[in-house]
């Protein structure tokens, strides 16, 4: 990642530079289920509003590089009881010498791309809602 | 300043569904409708502040803010909005490998449909390859022409008949 790359959690925060976001959007794309998790599922359950849990698993995600669209797609396979499911897609933009990420624009707060790329693909998901800041929700 | 942002979720929040299928419907990509959705809803919010009194219909004003931020957009960028966007979403894999795509097809289809009967007779005409002159040099010879339309008339009309055209424009038609 580029020392000035700009990581972007759509419709929640943008970072820049590689040092920031690696301990908060980077951080929260790999053990972010930990928080998203409920208690009972072995979470802690404050990391989103609880009605979109869903089932879903303290486990870090699995992800897989698509091509959709002419664009390369990062897709985050999240565990469930019932199995897995993308809840988040994420978007890579590289260096101009193709070894580094300039760019990441991560789409988990965005209920509609979600669910529109994944019927595209005809992929299962699940939606996160929409951001809202601390104590709105 | 809390109580504004909560009334601004409990009224706008609901029609963030709706103002993305408008979006997409503008912008005809999905990343560029959520970065739509995203602006319109901020600068929604930051206009209603301004306001003397709320909008009457709000679903109707946050779709022309929409509206508005997107011609803004294209106008900046240029370009109309119906532009390659389109083309790219029918079939973005024949976009990818440079063939050309149904809108394109279409696009060409239409242009040709509506070319008026005269010009596309006059560079049939004007374009009639002839003994050592390939059809490209002729094409370009009549689009080079400063009136094609008069040189090519002249080019008809029988020898014996006096020409107001002047030599030195028809001898340009021909090249």
């Amino acid at each position: 990642m580029l020392d000035h790359a700009t990581v972007e959690v759509v419709g929640a925060s943008t970072f820049y530079g590689a040092i920031s976001a690696r301990g908060t959007v980077l951080t929260g794309m790999l053990f972010g289920s930990r928080r998203m998790a409920a208690p009972a599922d072995g979470g802690r359950g404050d990391g989103m509003d609880p009605r979109f849990a869903q089932g879903v698993l303290p486990e870090p995600p699995r992800f897989e590089l698509r091509f959709h669209r002419g664009e390369p797609l990062l897709l985050s396979w999240y565990a469930h009881h019932d199995g897995e499911f993308v809840r988040a897609i994420s978007l890579v933009e590289l260096s101009s010498d193709g070894d580094r990420v300039a760019r990441l624009r991560n789409y988990f707060y965005t209920p509609e791309i979600i669910v529109e790329l994944c019927g595209e693909l005809a992929l299962p998901c699940r939606i996160n809602g929409t951001f809202r800041a601390r104590g709105d929700a | 300043m809390t109580q504004a942002w909560r009334r601004f979720l409990e009224i706008y929040e609901p029609l963030r569904p709706a103002l993305y299928r408008f979006c997409r419907y503008l912008s005809r990509s999905p990343w560029d409708a959520e970065d739509l959705v995203q602006d319109t809803l901020a600068r929604a919010f930051a206009t209603l502040g301004a306001l003397a009194e709320p909008p009457r219909d709000p679903r109707a004003w946050l779709f022309r803010v929409a509206s508005n931020l997107w011609i803004d957009h294209v106008r900046r960028r240029g370009e109309r909005p119906t532009d390659a966007t389109p083309a790219a979403e029918a079939n973005p894999a024949a976009t990818a490998t440079g063939a050309p795509d149904r809108g394109t097809r279409e696009a060409a289809g239409t242009l040709l449909v509506q070319l008026s009967p005269q010009a596309s007779t006059r560079s049939r005409r004007s374009c009639r390859p002839r003994s050592g002159r390939s059809r490209r040099r002729c094409t370009a010879a009549a689009a080079s022409s400063p009136n094609p339309i008069r040189t090519s008339r002249a080019r008809r009309r029988p020898a014996h008949s006096t020409s107001s055209a002047p030599r030195s424009t028809r001898a340009t038609s021909i090249g």
